[in-house]
């Protein structure tokens, strides 16, 4: 799971990497099983997955000079170098007028750096994601300068010139009747009925809903015989946390939105565990050509909660 | 074939059984890269190289016990370049450097001649790649 956590940092790496320095043409992260986790416009998938094979063949035989560290090669009008940090891997590929004092900070010094970082954040994320289920939705917007102390969850209080969400995840339960028992006690507590009224305040119910997860995940085809053409595939794991963030709520639809496109589906787990645990979502070719997207793509997922 | 052996230094000429005759006597090649390298080897930090040619295999490391775990790592480089080439709008690559914890090595393919140096970390592979260029163009020159 740290992949799907970690892919939209690398993806936004990539891409600053890029605007930094129009010399480099070609950039993309993998991890140490082959996964891609982010590439730039300019790179191929197929041409980095042949590359990375081909890599782990040369970190294979590496032992003895102390294991693969770096990787550089130099071409008629190219470089590409590889650079590793944390067991995550970025290639950059640059024409030779690049300045090579940049690239080299790049490669060497902030890239390691931020992979690092966003490894340890990944890794704090996801042990705080076990711990507490739901805890990563925790929304907390004070919008103003006003605190409500011991306000209860879920409460929208919009005013004619301002507005305070104020949530608490500590009850991730929804629960209208008790809630808003809680909030009228709430605002009795605060005296501030009163005033409310002379504002002219709405009261905006919301039911205190966990904000949605999203995931990122990378476009597998969903081949097979007889694939049901309106179903994606996703991992197990995912529909688990899901199932345990939203209880007691439907979950039968999901949405898949890429760049440009979304549309919602049906889903399923993964059943090749080729594919499981990899950040992947297996789409048939329908939905892909209907957000325009195809393998090794990047899409955007989030479930479509109903009543139960 | 014909093997000569010392403790520190392994040559190895193989002699195919048909031989080929390259136009561009890749003899005279062969040996102005031989002697360059025999250069390189004295330099501060040079672990040793592997250099093939379509005739011969000249092989000279301070580890001889480690020969099969250099040879292979420098077949997957130089397999690799294979790959950049084909997959990636690159040009020809003209060389390849793998590091390690401690140490590096350097991979040339120079028409049929496929060179490996490994040197430490610390060393200066430019140095080295600016040596083996130096004898190509001595060749060059010569012919």
């Amino acid at each position: 799971m740290m992949s799907n956590v970690c892919t939209p940092a690398f993806q936004t790496m990539i891409s600053e990497i890029q605007k930094m320095n129009p010399d480099i043409t070609g950039s993309f992260v993998f991890k140490e099983n082959g996964v891609i986790l982010a590439k730039d416009g300019f790179t191929v998938h197929d041409s980095a997955q042949k590359f990375i094979g081909s890599f782990n063949a040369i970190k294979e035989k590496s032992q003895t000079i102390g294991g693969l560290h770096a990787l550089t090669i130099h071409s008629d009008y190219k470089e590409v170098s590889v650079t590793s940090a944390n067991n995550h891997y970025l290639t950059m590929m640059y024409s030779k007028k690049a300045d090579k004092r940049l690239v080299e900070l790049l490669t060497k010094i902030l890239v390691p750096s931020i992979v690092k970082l966003v490894d340890q954040l990944a890794l704090k994320l996801t042990t705080e994601q076990e711990i507490l289920p739901g805890d990563d939705n925790e929304s907390l917007n004070y919008g103003t300068n006003e605190v409500y102390p011991d306000t209860q969850p879920g409460l929208q209080i919009q005013t004619n010139d301002q507005e305070s969400i104020i949530t608490n995840s500590k009850a991730q339960q929804p629960n209208i009747e008790s809630t808003t028992k809680n909030f009228e006690k709430t605002v009795e507590t605060l005296s501030l009925q009163d005033e409310f009224e002379q504002l002219d305040v709405e009261f905006n119910y919301k039911p205190n809903l966990p904000q949605l997860p999203e995931n990122q995940l990378i476009v597998e085809k969903l081949g097979g015989l007889l694939p049901r053409p309106n179903t994606v595939r996703i991992d197990k794991e995912l529909i688990d946390k899901w199932e345990d963030i939203f209880k007691n709520k439907k979950i039968e639809k999901i949405i898949v939105e890429s760049l440009n496109k979304k549309t919602s589906c049906k889903f399923e787990p993964i059943k090749d565990p080729k594919y499981s645990d990899k950040g992947l979502i297996q789409i048939p070719e329908k939905i892909q050509n209907i957000i325009e997207v195809t393998t090794g793509g990047l899409v955007t997922i989030k479930p479509i909660i109903s009543e139960d | 074939m014909t093997k000569k052996k010392s403790d520190s230094n392994i040559q190895t000429e193989i002699q195919q059984e048909t031989q080929i005759q390259i136009s561009s006597k890749p003899d005279e090649e062969t040996q102005s890269i031989s002697d360059s390298l025999a250069e390189i080897r004295k330099l501060e930090g040079v672990i040793g190289y592997i250099f093939r040619s379509e005739m011969a295999a000249k092989i000279d490391l301070n580890e001889p016990d480690k020969i099969i775990e250099y040879a292979m790592l420098s077949t997957e480089l130089l397999d690799c370049t294979e790959v950049i080439e084909q997959q990636f709008d690159v040009g020809s690559v003209e060389c390849i450097i793998a590091e390690g914890k401690h140490t590096k090595v350097l991979c040339i393919a120079n028409g049929i001649n496929r060179i490996s140096v490994f040197m430490s970390n610390t060393c200066d592979q430019e140095k080295v790649r600016q040596k083996i260029a130096q004898a190509k163009m001595l060749y060059l020159t010569k012919k």
